[in-house]
């Protein structure tokens, strides 16, 4: 039995535990027929039982599941931690500092971080995907992106 | 007859310049997709979904199809090229697509395979016309319980086809399904597991959770794989020999025909009838033991069956409404995103838009063909883009397109926290596909339920006493037990080989 499935499954049981006790604060039933709250909770109450089941299934060695397993390697997850705390902070900062400058730090630290030593093809692709990105999608596609504190 | 009229017209709509350029610009992007590894279809599709926004509805369609059956074409350069499958349905292709680059005929396999997706993607679009107008005329028939348990089937058939174990299946299924529920009560309006958050009363957007669960999940996937330095192959001759052109037309033949019928059923996915289309050309071959030595027949039949299963995985989608893969259920976002609901109606209210996306399919396919043969080399080249820039750029684009939909830092919120979700069930073997599907049919599904329950006053004995909800019952049943029964065989097999 793999670590990795008994946590999934165990959040996921959270996880419908929540939908059905939030269900129950909605009508299961009016006047005209079914209400809010019963699509989604019957649904919640068919989720744990399939949960309850795989974790059964896993437990006895029965279930043939993914081959999966949540394992990581130092330079893996490394590089994933790097993506991600990158990504979340330039989307804190897009509103606040504009798409163009949030993109422009975000590309120079994602291309450095996983490794490109070539600053002057770095500095055009970081451009190119700040800078050149917001024109093609502000001016010519009409599609709004932010404008920061900064008028840019 | 009245199809091809319907046709015709649809021709002159596909063929104005405009719609014309977002066939192109979808296929240039589409193959772009495929190509660049790490980006299937389905990641590609949701990412360029903001491309479209400011398009009009048959446009967008258009160029996101277009993109669609571009990145299925696009997988094979990668396959035959440097032995990497761009998406999973080009895998089959390695076996000889890569063998005959070797022996350096890469040119040769890329040009059959360019051929054999125009023939398989062109007659997969005259069989769409053809069954397109009678289908719809049937489904129109269709009340709400007919719909309840025609989504019921294709979700059953998603789920029983998803993967090894169907209990996780039917688990993602719920989960997507939850998850679609969020929002505003699609019957009475009363909001529903928004947590007091105004942003989830329009519910969780299906673009930025599918560019998490898909784009972002295999950006991080691709950043944590150690990276691998591409070998150089060398292009010459796309033009296939008189003996090769003989082999290769009764491969594209019958790779059509298994391509197509198996698009028709939803939950299918692309892998399978390129696997089965390998198999037959295989059986049926005086050489089988050639196959997997560079047997141009190995390439042709599986990618004609690629493209004719991408056209005809439209049909349930135009038709009925229910879409059969993750990127057809991208698709169907990107409909519902224009304010349009597929399925027989649409035939009706909106004839125009669907004649002229049926007609672009036959444009679209000869873009791509007209596209591919001269532009092999360059595609070449774009493989040796170090994998960080393709990082960097999905990432800047998955921004972009989250932020977009409703100018909003929500929604690339929304995307990050299931990109990080889509990436730990992607590491522990978890399928997508169902969560995909139940995320974008919950809503029609549940509002079917709900009005067919209040129809018959709350009796569920409703769904059994119509002819056609009671057969498609039986059907999902069915397709249950027969996914039971194969996954335990498959155990059996294992459980046998392992002793």
């Amino acid at each position: 039995m793999t670590r990795g499935w008994q946590a999934a499954i165990v959040v996921l049981l959270v996880l419908f535990g929540v939908f059905a006790y939030e269900s129950l604060q909605l009508s299961l039933r009016d006047a005209i027929g079914p209400g809010a709250g019963f699509f989604p909770f019957w649904l919640s109450v068919l989720g744990a039982v399939l949960a309850l089941l795989l974790l059964a299934q896993l437990k006895l060695g029965r279930a043939i599941v993914g081959t999966g397993e949540l394992t990581f390697d130092r330079a893996g997850l490394r590089n994933v931690t790097l993506v991600l705390a990158g990504v979340i902070v330039a989307t804190a900062l897009l509103e606040l500092v504009g798409f163009r400058l949030a993109m422009l730090l975000l590309l120079i630290y994602l291309l450095a971080g996983l490794g490109v030593r070539n600053w002057l093809a770095m500095a055009i692709v970081a451009g190119a995907g700040s800078f050149g990105v917001y024109h093609v999608f502000y001016d010519l596609l009409k599609v709004p992106l932010p404008v920061g504190i900064f008028g840019f | 007859m009245e199809g091809f009229q319907l046709l015709l017209s649809g021709f002159a709509g596909a063929l104005t310049p405009a719609n014309l350029a977002f066939a192109f610009i979808g296929c240039v992007l589409g193959t772009l997709i495929g190509v660049l590894p790490g980006l299937g279809p389905a990641a590609g599709t949701a990412i360029l979904i903001p491309l479209t926004f400011k398009l009009d509805a048959t446009g967008a369609i258009i160029m996101l199809a277009a993109i669609y059956y571009g990145a299925m074409y696009g997988g094979t350069i990668t396959s035959v090229l440097i032995n990497v499958p761009g998406e999973a349905a080009s895998v089959i292709t390695c076996l000889d697509g890569y063998e005959m680059a070797r022996q350096g005929r890469a040119g040769t396999a890329l040009g059959i395979a360019a051929i054999g997706s125009f023939v398989g993607g062109v007659f997969a679009a005259v069989a769409l016309a053809v069954v397109a107008l009678p289908l719809a005329r049937f489904a129109l028939s269709f009340g709400p319980p007919e719909f309840f348990c025609l989504m019921l089937l294709g979700m059953c058939l998603v789920t029983g086809l998803a993967g090894q174990s169907l209990v996780a299946a039917l688990l993602m299924t719920v989960l997507g399904l939850l998850l679609s529920l969020v929002g505003l009560d699609p019957v009475r309006g009363a909001p529903r597991f928004t947590f007091g958050i105004p942003e989830l009363y329009d519910g969780l957007g299906f673009v930025p959770v599918v560019m998490g669960l898909f784009g972002v999940a295999e950006i991080l996937l691709v950043a944590e794989a150690p990276f691998r330095r591409l070998a150089e192959t060398r292009l010459t001759g796309l033009w296939p020999s008189r003996d090769e052109w003989r082999r290769s037309s009764g491969a594209i033949w019958r790779g059509t025909v298994i391509g197509f019928l198996l698009g028709l059923i939803p939950g299918v996915g692309a892998v399978i009838p390129t696997f089965m289309a390998y198999i037959v050309e295989k059986r049926l071959s005086k050489h089988p033991e050639k196959f997997g030595t560079g047997v141009i027949e190995g390439v042709a039949s599986p990618e004609t069956a690629n493209n004719a299963y991408a056209n005809a995985a439209m049909v349930p989608l135009l038709v009925l409404g229910v879409p059969s893969s993750p990127t057809i259920a991208i698709l169907m976002g990107a409909f519902i995103i224009n304010g349009l609901t597929p399925g027989p109606f649409l035939f009706k209210e909106r004839p125009d838009l669907v004649w002229t996306v049926i007609a672009s399919f036959f444009t679209g396919n000869l873009i791509l063909l007209i596209l591919n043969l001269p532009l092999v080399g360059l595609w070449a080249k774009i493989l040796k883009v170090p994998y960080q820039y393709l990082c960097a750029g999905t990432l800047l684009f998955c921004i972009v397109g989250a932020y977009s939909l409703k100018g909003t830092v929500f929604d690339v919120g929304v995307m990050l926290v299931f990109g990080v979700i889509g990436y730990f069930l992607r590491k522990l073997g978890m399928p997508l596909a169902p969560a995909v599907l139940a995320l974008i049919l919950g809503p029609f599904m549940e509002k079917s339920l709900r009005t067919s329950l209040e129809l018959s006053a709350g009796d569920f004995s409703i769904f059994v006493t119509r002819p056609i909800s009671a057969t498609l019952l039986v059907c999902a049943a069915l397709v249950i037990v027969v996914s039971t029964l194969r996954i335990s065989t498959v155990k059996a097999l294992k459980e046998a080989e392992s002793k």
